[in-house]
């Protein structure tokens, strides 16, 4: 009951109504930015950091809980009605969407996807609540050596998950993990791999990563496929935008379905939003009976309630981790770190006892972005679509102005902006060439902390590894970050075995 | 390995990297406290970038040479040097000169025929993000040779 307690302690600080204005932005502009394609959550969170700067902590976390699942739901309208996903776990939703509309259901499938984010965003905001606090009751039991073990099932769950080559995702995460490294050890006070750059002393951040491989890197990359880029064909909206009978029955399981796979999919490090779409559609497509299933690829509701569902479910089990052991499990969580530490804040079991305020504002914001984003989300559709009608010569010319603001307000520095140029060129080649971003962000993020907590580890073994790695917690984690690196090998094995259609496109799915 | 593979250059380049990661790192000076040195992790990780390197050559060994999509070589090097032209120049032009010269010049390379609407999107745009940043947020842009507001 403490939990209804604190959460209740959440809502007075959230519902002030000035704190009201900041979700209701966030939320606006998350989804106005997530529209727009090629931006997936993770940019728009990095693109619209900087407006937070000017505000205090409480304020701007509750304005980051709006931006975070309005960037989530961003996507959905796009599939739908444009046939273009605004990012990778908008995908599936385009498969039925984008049919539905077709045939004249757009506005049911607009209703469904948002109620059922709405629907999946509250029961995940819910089971945030109490695993988030079961698991800082736990985390704080953990020492570095089992910290240093959940971190690398982290980044063998995003190396597994991600791209379609092992090598290359494997090679990614290296990278991040090097980028991670650049600058001074707070251990030792020693320079790494700065290669005589005094500029690059205090480091990269994440949010240099995220807007130079996934802002620059996108611009660079629609630049270089100008001329095979296809128009848009886009279905206008007919009708009311609301469900018939039948259309809610069907949709309402399959909410649930989606909310509980996105969840838990989504608390899994690594397996973030396009995985529990993927799996959700699946799972859809197994539970449909008869006609109904004949009827998804050409426009089953199933297909859009599901997957829109644990599209935004994912998104609450992604801050599981983040909020109980301080551990990113995927891109845009680890974008969400630097919007902690940008306020000297650490995401983790300690913020829960230090500034439960912050922490259960935000938990609040997410309830009320909830809503917030059904209550919007409808009746301003004809904006987001008309969003798309941005000449895209004007819109990446916009995006990479905001981006150089972006970072230039970060720390004022002329060299991050040459970091930024830098890294979206490696950004551009490594799309070019199939090798997955999500690990490199991760690895930007966990790298210090791995090192950190190895070598705290290695002082409490007195330098034996072998006593390290067989301490029971630590050894278990281990093995199961080794599974996670056989996941992609196994799927594959089973998916040429049995000749499943489906596993295959799994074992196939970038989650950056 | 066939040099005429795609992924032929990136194994070159992730060698080239990872050497010069094992380089930084072993060159990170050890005060000589604690029990691992700040330069163990980085030696790793250039390590590991060799084995990653070694494995994607395995991959493509013998592989079928696949296919990629050439690339619009015009637009593409005309905004490397454009983007970069204006991430150089944000700091001594200062965010309102670099972005009217860079906005307009952008959209042009990405197709935009369109001079009127582009030059009076720019000034709107660069006049809201300025607004936006500069006199609601309170966040210094540079300003360059125009004078502190």
């Amino acid at each position: 009951m403490e939990v209804f307690g604190s959460l209740l302690g959440g809502f007075a600080t959230a519902l002030t109504p000035q704190n009201l204005l900041y979700a209701g932005i966030g939320v606006f502009l998350g989804t106005a930015i997530g529209v727009l394609p090629g931006i997936g959550p993770a940019l728009t969170i990095s693109l619209l950091l900087p407006i937070t700067f000017g505000l205090d902590a409480v304020p701007a976390f509750i304005m980051f809980g709006g931006i975070y699942y309005g960037a989530m739901y961003g996507g959905s309208t796009t599939s739908i009605l444009v046939n273009t996903p605004g990012e990778s776990a908008s995908v599936v939703t385009a498969i039925d969407g984008y049919q539905m509309a077709k045939k004249g259901r757009g506005g049911a499938a607009l209703a469904t996807s948002a109620i059922g984010s709405f629907v999946a965003g509250t029961i995940a905001t819910f089971l945030l609540m109490f695993l988030a606090v079961a698991l800082v009751s736990f985390a704080v039991k953990l020492g570095p050596p089992e910290y240093f073990a959940i971190m690398l099932l982290a980044l063998a769950a995003v190396t597994s998950l991600s791209g379609t080559s092992a090598p290359k995702s494997f090679f990614a995460t290296l990278l991040g993990l090097a980028l991670g490294l650049v600058g001074t050890d707070n251990q030792t006070g020693q320079l790494r791999l700065t290669f005589g750059i005094s500029e690059l002393e205090s480091g990269i951040d994440v949010v240099l990563g995220a807007i130079g491989l996934f802002a620059v890197g996108e611009v660079l990359w629609y630049a270089a496929t100008l001329r095979s880029q296809q128009a848009e064909e886009r279905i206008t909206l007919k009708g009311s935008i609301w469900m018939n009978g039948e259309e809610f029955r069907r949709s309402w399981p399959a909410w649930l379905r989606g909310s509980a796979v996105g969840f838990f999919i989504g608390a899994l490090p690594g397996a973030g939003a396009t995985i529990a779409s993927f799996i959700s559609y699946a799972v859809e497509k197994a539970t449909a009976r008869g006609r109904r299933k004949s009827e998804f690829g050409k426009g089953a509701i199933e297909g859009v309630a599901g997957p829109e569902a644990s599209n935004n479910a994912s998104a609450g089990g992604a801050l599981v981790p983040l909020l109980g052991l301080g551990i990113p499990g995927s891109g845009t969580t680890a974008v969400m770190v630097a919007a902690f530490q940008i306020y000297g804040l650490q995401p983790g079991p300690l913020l829960f006892d230090k500034r439960p305020d912050l922490v259960w504002g935000l938990i609040a914001s997410l309830y009320l972005a909830n809503a917030m984003l059904l209550v919007l989300n409808l009746p301003l559709v004809g904006l987001w679509v008309r969003l798309l009608d941005i000449p895209k010569p004007l819109l990446y010319g916009g995006i990479l102005i905001v981006s150089a603001v972006g970072v230039y307000s970060l720390n004022r520095s002329a060299t991050d902006l040459i970091v930024v140029f830098v890294l979206g060129v490696v950004g551009y080649l490594m799309r070019r060439f199939d090798y997955p971003l999500a690990p490199v962000i991760l690895g930007i993020v966990l790298a210090p902390l791995i090192d950190n907590n190895f070598r705290r580890a290695m002082i409490m073994t007195d330098g034996d590894v072998i006593r390290l790695v067989t301490r029971p917690a630590t050894a278990t984690t281990l093995v199961i970050a080794l599974a996670f690196l056989m996941l992609p090998f196994m799927l594959r094995l089973y998916a040429r075995r049995t000749g499943n259609r489906e596993v295959a496109e799994l074992a196939e799915t970038d989650v950056g | 390995m066939s040099l005429r593979h795609p992924d032929a250059i990136g194994v070159i380049a992730i060698v080239v990297l990872g050497a010069l990661v094992i380089y930084g790192g072993a060159t990170t000076p050890d005060p000589g406290f604690g029990v691992v040195s700040p330069a163990a992790f980085p030696v790793v990780l250039g390590v590991l970038m060799l084995a990653s390197a070694a494995w994607l050559a395995r991959d493509i060994f013998g592989a079928k040479i696949p296919t990629i999509e050439p690339i619009d070589r015009g637009p593409f090097f005309a905004t490397v040097a454009a983007t970069g032209l204006y991430l150089f120049t944000f700091v001594p032009l200062g965010f309102v000169l670099s972005s009217l010269l860079f906005f307009p010049v952008q959209s042009r390379i990405l197709g935009s025929r369109a001079l009127v609407r582009d030059v009076i999107a720019t000034v709107l745009f660069v006049a809201g993000v300025y607004l936006l940043f500069v006199k609601f947020l309170t966040i210094d842009l540079p300003h360059g040779p125009l004078p502190t507001p």
